[in-house]
């Protein structure tokens, strides 16, 4: 039997965090979600996922916060994470600005709204077959 | 108001009359110097103590020597008066006239001799002819016996001295002898000893005045050259030479060796007027240094008669101007650079509203160069007639003084091809003890103020546009991925056959159902510029249909719902579908805010104030609302929400409440958490204009 991978799904809300992991569920993911930053970090710490979507733009720059700790954590930053965002030029980001100046790295990939479930599983693989070591620094 | 009459300046009117008839009468001698005033008035005293001297001397001169004759002559009388006794006596005339002519012979001084009996009868006499009656009337009232003396007698214009002697025969008296003495004598040797005198005396004035002349020319030479420096000073030359005095030598004095200062060995300067002498104890400039120096030994060496001071005091003073003048210069072209080079229009008038002062700016914003408005315009040709009227409006206390004129006022100035330029301008009437002296004005272009503030208005209007659709497309694409999430979420169920994803995915399109028509319903809300649709109703029912609609949200929450509702608030005006949504704004933002929160509550309440209006409170026990978002919470889009908020649900809370004539705001006293405060008055009520919000999205170009 194959092992179902893990992954959680953190956006402030409720109905798109329910559809993301419903296109995850389908392709064979467990997803635990989370509507708020603090929901979200507690259930990577208690059991990291194999996979992390994490909405850009949560209420009071959560979303940020949390990308920055986590990718600033050793025991997180090789998690793949995709940003769920509304903005298309992610490639133009000035990460460092967004992280109020800490160097960071990049997300592992983006999956822009409105969600597409193909495009979302591409980004999905492609992040989780790329090696570990071969991430991209802002 | 009658003007007092011109009094000459420098004492009464009958002080200068008094001057004037002093000077007609004496025109000559107001002319002289001062020196030749003295002179002339030595030489006039000195004439008259002459003249004086003359007469007295004659007098007392010829008076002694009168007298002198008459006493020897009165000797001579007395031996002819005893030779003549017995004869007279007996009456012989031959005698007594051979005795006459004897004592005429005998001092060639006696120019006649007569005798007179007791009766005072001639009884000889030496005159060729009868006696002159002259010498008769003298003696016609006969003397008292024994008595003796002279008189003067003019016989034939000539001045005689008439002596007498009484002739005694035994031992009573038998009449007189007078002899007549020439006076001739007398009177030209007193005239020689006179001008033997007045040429002593004119020798010696000569000697006194050319003396004189000397003096007084040396002791005014210094007045008369103070004079022609006042006169220097007078007509503003500063830069006049003195060379008078001593000269300093404080190098010497104080046994100082600072070769380095302006005053060693330098004779052509005064120490105590050099700046930044090295001496102890003084200020370093004049004139302060001035008064430390006065205690110097070396001032002190310097300091000579009346004369010497009087040059000092006079260099100070021409000091202290130069000083003065400097300081005036440096702070005239200080301020004249201040006015050329302001960025405010500068324009000066004098008493007569001539202009005196047009700056570059001034004339930049004209067109006028300055030599053609300068002397030649007025001010009232270049601003319009309003101004006039507010320059005489009080603007500020000044002091006891009030100033007169208007502050920052937009006006329009004519350019010199007659087009108006509005300005913002201040303008101040200039006056010095009660008297006008001129106007100042001040003024900014507003051409490009106003061109920047539309262009701001602009911008501001296209951002908030922008920030509007933005925010409303992030609104509308959050509800569309929603559905998009619910029928996939549906068609999964409906694909696996498993209902309960089936209802999962339909309660997610019924959900982003639901926040579309919220959304639309706020946008209709906002845009509508209406008036309210009041009727009688009771809020606490209004409030009560709300949470009612509210209570699947907040369970779903865990969140409790509370009222405190007040019985007296029914009825009250209200637009019931208005004021519904409302309150479901300001309580669905109260639930949203309460959803990270354990034993949450959201309480509602009503109640009437003292004031007589309804107030409704709706409270949370949330994280409370950011300080720095008080201000633009009603003004703006503003959402803590993150993609769930539109931003537009205070805002339409806003409208809402301004439509019924009321206020919304936070109430801070109620930290932590929010409580916001609706307070409507009892209808019916207008629509205050002010109160209707901005609609950017839906009126901005």
């Amino acid at each position: 039997m194959v092992e179902m991978r893990n992954a959680v799904v953190i956006d402030d809300e409720q109905d798109i965090c329910r559809y993301i992991s419903s296109i995850l569920e389908e392709h064979g993911f467990t997803t635990r979600t989370a509507n708020e930053a603090e929901t979200g970090e507690e259930l990577i710490r208690n059991e990291p996922p194999d996979l992390i979507c994490l909405d850009l733009m949560m209420p009071g720059r959560t979303g940020i916060q949390l990308f920055v700790r986590l990718k600033g954590d050793k025991s997180t930053k090789q998690i793949p994470l995709v940003m769920i965002t509304g903005i298309k030029e992610q490639l133009n980001i000035d990460w460092a600005k967004i992280a109020g100046g800490l160097r960071t790295r990049k997300p592992d990939g983006f999956i822009e709204k409105p969600v597409d479930p193909v495009r979302l599983m591409r980004v999905v693989e492609d992040v989780l077959e790329r090696p570990r070591d071969n991430v991209q620094y802002g | 108001m009658s003007s007092s009459p011109a009094v000459p300046v420098g004492g009464s009117s009958k002080d200068g009359t008094g001057a004037r008839r002093g000077r007609r009468f004496l025109p000559l001698f107001y002319k002289l110097s001062f020196a030749n005033k003295i002179l002339t008035c030595t030489l006039a005293l000195l004439t008259f103590l002459g003249a004086a001297g003359t007469v007295v001397f004659q007098l007392v001169l010829r008076s002694r020597l009168y007298d002198e004759v008459a006493a020897s002559t009165q000797l001579l009388a007395a031996t002819n008066a005893q030779q003549a006794g017995e004869p007279l006596a007996r009456g012989d005339g031959e005698q007594l006239t051979a005795l006459a002519a004897k004592a005429v012979q005998l001092d060639d001084t006696i120019a006649y001799a007569l005798f007179f009996d007791r009766d005072g009868e001639v009884m000889a006499h030496t005159f060729e002819w009868d006696p002159p009656a002259a010498v008769l009337r003298e003696h016609s009232v006969p003397s008292p016996m024994g008595e003796s003396g002279y008189r003067r007698v003019e016989i034939l214009g000539e001045t005689y001295l008439d002596v007498s002697a009484p002739v005694i025969a035994g031992s009573r008296g038998a009449g007189r002898i007078q002899l007549g003495v020439r006076s001739t004598r007398i009177d030209a040797f007193v005239g020689q000893l006179n001008v033997l005198f007045l040429s002593v005396l004119a020798g010696l004035t000569a000697i006194g005045l050319v003396g004189a002349l000397v003096f007084f020319r040396r002791f005014t030479r210094p007045i008369m050259e103070l004079t022609h420096l006042a006169d220097d000073v007078s007509v503003g030359n500063l830069e006049v030479d003195f060379d008078f005095g001593v000269p300093v030598r404080c190098w010497a004095i104080k046994g100082c060796s600072q070769t380095d200062c302006a005053a060693y060995e330098n004779t052509a300067v005064q120490c105590w007027f050099v700046d930044g002498t090295p001496c102890e104890g003084y200020e370093p400039r004049f004139p302060q240094k001035l008064a430390g120096c006065r205690t110097c030994e070396v001032y002190r060496a310097h300091k000579g008669d009346e004369i010497v001071q009087l040059y000092d005091s006079f260099r100070h003073m021409t000091q202290v101007l130069k000083t003065s003048r400097d300081e005036i210069e440096r702070s005239d072209r200080f301020q004249g650079s201040l006015i050329r080079n302001s960025f405010d229009g500068i324009i000066a008038t004098d008493e007569t509203g001539m202009v005196r002062i047009f700056n570059r700016v001034a004339q930049n914003l004209t067109d006028y160069a300055e030599d053609e408005v300068v002397g030649r315009l007025t001010w009232d040709q270049i601003f319009t007639s309003e101004v006039r009227q507010d320059l005489k409006r009080p603007l500020f206390q000044d002091g006891s003084k009030v100033i007169f004129g208007f502050y920052c006022q937009e006006k329009a100035i004519e350019r010199k091809d007659g087009s108006k330029v509005d300005v913002r301008a201040s303008g101040i009437t200039i006056r010095e003890d009660d008297r006008h002296v001129g106007r100042v004005f001040f003024f900014q272009d507003l051409r490009e103020l106003k061109e920047l503030k539309e262009e701001l208005i602009r911008s501001e209007r296209l951002a908030a546009t922008g920030q509007t659709v933005a925010s409303i497309s992030h609104s509308v694409k959050n509800i569309l991925e929603g559905l998009r999430g619910g029928a996939y979420v549906y068609q999964r169920g409906v694909r696996t056959e498993d209902s309960q994803i089936r209802g999962e995915g339909w309660a997610m399109v019924e959900r982003n159902i639901d926040h579309i028509s919220s959304l639309v319903a706020d946008l209709l809300n906002f845009a509508r510029d209406r008036r309210p649709d009041l009727e009688p109703l009771d809020p606490n029912d209004l409030v009560s249909d709300v949470l009612q609609t509210l209570r699947p949200k907040a369970a779903a929450l865990a969140t409790s719902l509370e009222t405190d509702l007040a019985p007296e608030a029914a009825p009250w005006s209200l637009d019931a579908h208005a004021m519904h949504q409302c309150l479901m704004n300001l309580v669905t933002n109260a639930l949203d805010a309460t959803a990270a929160v354990d034993e949450a509550w959201v309480r509602v309440s009503t109640q009437v104030t003292p004031d007589d209006e309804l107030e409704i409170r709706v409270q949370d026990n949330g994280p409370g609302i950011a300080p720095n978002l008080g201000d633009e919470l009603f003004s703006s889009m503003v959402t803590t929400k993150g993609s769930k908020g539109t931003g537009l649900g205070l805002l339409v809370v806003h409208k809402i409440v301004a439509e019924h004539g009321g206020i919304v705001e936070v109430d801070e006293d109620h930290a932590p958490g929010a409580t916001f405060a609706v307070r409507l008055p009892r209808g019916p009520h207008e629509l205050p204009i002010e109160s209707r919000p901005a609609a950017p999205m839906l009126t901005g170009g």
